[in-house]
């Protein structure tokens, strides 16, 4: 099973502000909730993305490092792939609503609760 | 539907969920809180610390969601995103929960109970002997039987170094989740893996498959290899679910179906086949057949079996058509092998002797859950029905002997129950007890009561059945000595 503590954490601590503002209709905790759900946007990405492979002039180095660095980064799944993208479709959302400084509506609200609740699964295999 | 997307839970599962939740956080608080206090030794300080910040985390989210949780208690519809939070709150904190616990490695480990010797004693009578079997914990969240003659042939380190390990006679092993310990209503995971230890010890599975291959399926030769490798690990997956049903009743499977909704709420997806063991819905349904053709029914525990046929149910039909096709043959094949082996399965059993749990059994466990349930310990039952005792002590005048007097009052003898009874009587009672524990300390009005609330009815369960399994013991020993 591999399941990312960090992530879950992020994730459960967005919806917890969420259900906090929705009950006292509280404008900061609905930006705490839109804080803490881009960080989790970031922090997944980041976990996604790539080594940068530095230049060498060497190609036996260059080589070598390649090599070292496939072998020690996991391959992505299929999953993690469709998880990157749900967090990348919601990504934008979020900043846009940060940026017009103002609640989420019920229909964005959903829309990335699902994504963080979807996206800290544990993947079983 | 969109694919990949969450379902709807009913309040049933949402309130499973909500108590396991609770009830994981408090185990795994309450090893490390005992570690820290009884083994207080430095170098272990660092990761107790740690763990016990992410429980206090969980701890603290789980209360947030204090006016939702009291709407499920009440069957107070939520909101979809009401529902989402839960659901998101859920899934971290089991998955937090299976990570801590494998990080339990990192602590030194605890010797079994003196209760779970008991029990293995008596559950497993005449086969078990601890000189043969070794029961200890795993940070693994499951259990296991192994023979220490293969784990030291999968160890390459071992290999130049110990004779041919054939010839050492290691004996075997038995392993059961450290969070399971003080957790009597766990135990029964371990009649499944003597089942296991039963099979690999006496080769009692492998030829009764090959035997079904050969007569049932009629297989090209060439292809008979391919069949074994199929129906040999779902065989012996069968033959320890019925050892354990054998010698539990119906409760024997209960902890797999725990363990299995614990799983389910980690991922969408329902559990996929791994090629050993049988679907646990379908290894559920196995035992709920032979339970009623043996008079006994799993009606008591409807919300663990509500529960698992919701989650799989709801997580099969997001499948692809292709995928579900797969599935219900897997379920076909699994059904159809127990159908033709479970009554050979069962003439095996039989053959060691061991104490069968029965209908009349059953009975018993129900008629002891009301004292368990008042708090009274029950290892020991009266002999005789309150009828009869009445009438013999109205036989009882003032010019009655001495002599006369005492064997009347022998009708109050007391005659120890069954560990088995024990369990299934532990199993009924905790059916309902988690939603009232929960309902109970929502309804104290104060949130940082709720955990201490939970902590004490579990414990007080916990305690129960070990003071219950110990009587047993106490009663055993009085009854056979010298009057």
């Amino acid at each position: 099973m591999t399941y990312d503590l960090q992530l879950g954490m992020l994730a459960t601590q967005a919806m917890t502000h969420l259900m906090t503002a929705e009950i006292n209709q509280d404008d900061a905790e609905f930006r705490e909730f839109l804080l803490a759900s881009a960080a989790f946007c970031r922090v997944m990405q980041s976990k996604a993305t790539p080594i940068d492979i530095p230049s060498f002039d060497s190609t036996d180095v260059a080589g070598f490092v390649s090599a070292v660095i496939k072998i020690s980064t996991p391959k992505a799944s299929q999953e993690d792939r469709d998880r990157l993208k749900r967090v990348g479709e919601i990504q934008p959302l979020i900043d846009r609503v940060l940026d017009e400084k103002r609640r989420p509506n019920s229909s964005e609200q959903i829309q990335i609760a699902e994504v963080l609740y979807v996206s800290s699964a544990a993947d079983l295999r | 539907m969109t694919a990949g997307l969450p379902i709807s839970m009913s309040a049933a599962q949402l309130k499973f969920l909500l108590g396991t939740s609770a009830e994981n956080l408090i185990r795994l608080e309450s090893i490390l809180r005992r570690r820290q206090e009884l083994g207080s030794v430095p170098e272990f300080d660092a990761i107790i610390s740690a763990m016990l910040g992410h429980c206090d985390s969980y701890r603290g989210y789980y209360l947030q969601y204090a006016p939702t949780i009291r709407k499920v208690l009440s069957d107070i519809p939520i909101s979809q995103i009401e529902e989402l939070g839960l659901k998101t709150l859920f899934r971290n904190c089991i998955n937090t929960f299976l990570v801590l616990h494998e990080l339990l490695l990192f602590l030194p480990r605890e010797p079994i109970r003196k209760e779970m010797h008991f029990f293995c004693a008596e559950l497993f009578w005449p086969v078990y002997d601890i000189s043969d079997l070794s029961v200890i914990l795993t940070s693994v969240y499951n259990a296991f039987e192994y023979s220490l003659d293969a784990a030291i042939k999968s160890l390459d380190v071992f290999i130049m170094k110990v004779p041919d390990p054939n010839k050492l006679g290691f004996g075997h092993v038995m392993e059961l989740a450290i969070i399971d310990r003080d957790n009597p209503l766990s135990w029964p995971i371990l009649a499944h893996e003597f089942g296991h230890y039963l099979d690999n010890k006496y080769t009692i599975s492998d030829p009764l498959t090959e035997h079904f291959i050969d007569t049932e399926l009629h297989v090209p030769s060439d292809s008979r290899e391919v069949f074994r490798k199929i129906f040999k690990p779902l065989a012996a997956e069968l033959f320890a679910d019925l050892t354990s049903y054998y010698l539990l009743g119906p409760v024997g499977i209960l902890p797999i179906v725990n363990m299995e909704l614990n799983f389910g709420m980690a991922t969408d997806e329902p559990i996929p086949y791994d090629g050993i063991h049988p679907f646990t819905s379908t290894r559920l349904q196995v035992i709920t057949d032979i339970a009623a053709a043996d008079h006994m029914t799993l009606e008591s525990f409807g919300t663990y079996i509500q529960a698992l046929k919701e989650d799989e149910d709801n997580k099969v039909a997001k499948l692809p058509p292709a995928e579900q096709k797969k599935r219900a043959s897997n379920r076909q094949l699994a059904t159809f092998l127990a159908q033709r082996l479970r009554a050979a399965f069962i003439d095996e059993i039989e053959k060691f002797n061991l104490k069968r749990f029965k209908s009349d059994n059953f009975k018993t466990s129900e008629d002891l859950k009301s004292s368990l349930g008042q708090g009274i310990p029950v290892g020991c039952k009266r002999q005789l029905s309150d009828d009869v005792v009445r009438t013999r002590l109205s036989e009882v005048t003032n010019t009655s002997s001495v002599t006369e007097l005492r064997e009347v009052f022998a009708v109050f003898r007391e005659v120890p129950v069954r560990v088995s009874e024990v369990l299934t009587a532990g199993w009924i009672s905790n059916t309902g007890r988690q939603a009232r524990a929960l309902a109970d300390a929502f309804a104290l009005g104060d949130l940082d009561k709720v955990f201490p609330h939970l902590k004490k009815s579990l414990e007080d369960q916990d305690k129960l059945l070990m003071k219950s399994i110990e009587m047993i013991s106490v009663v055993m020993e009085m009854v056979s000595a010298p009057q």
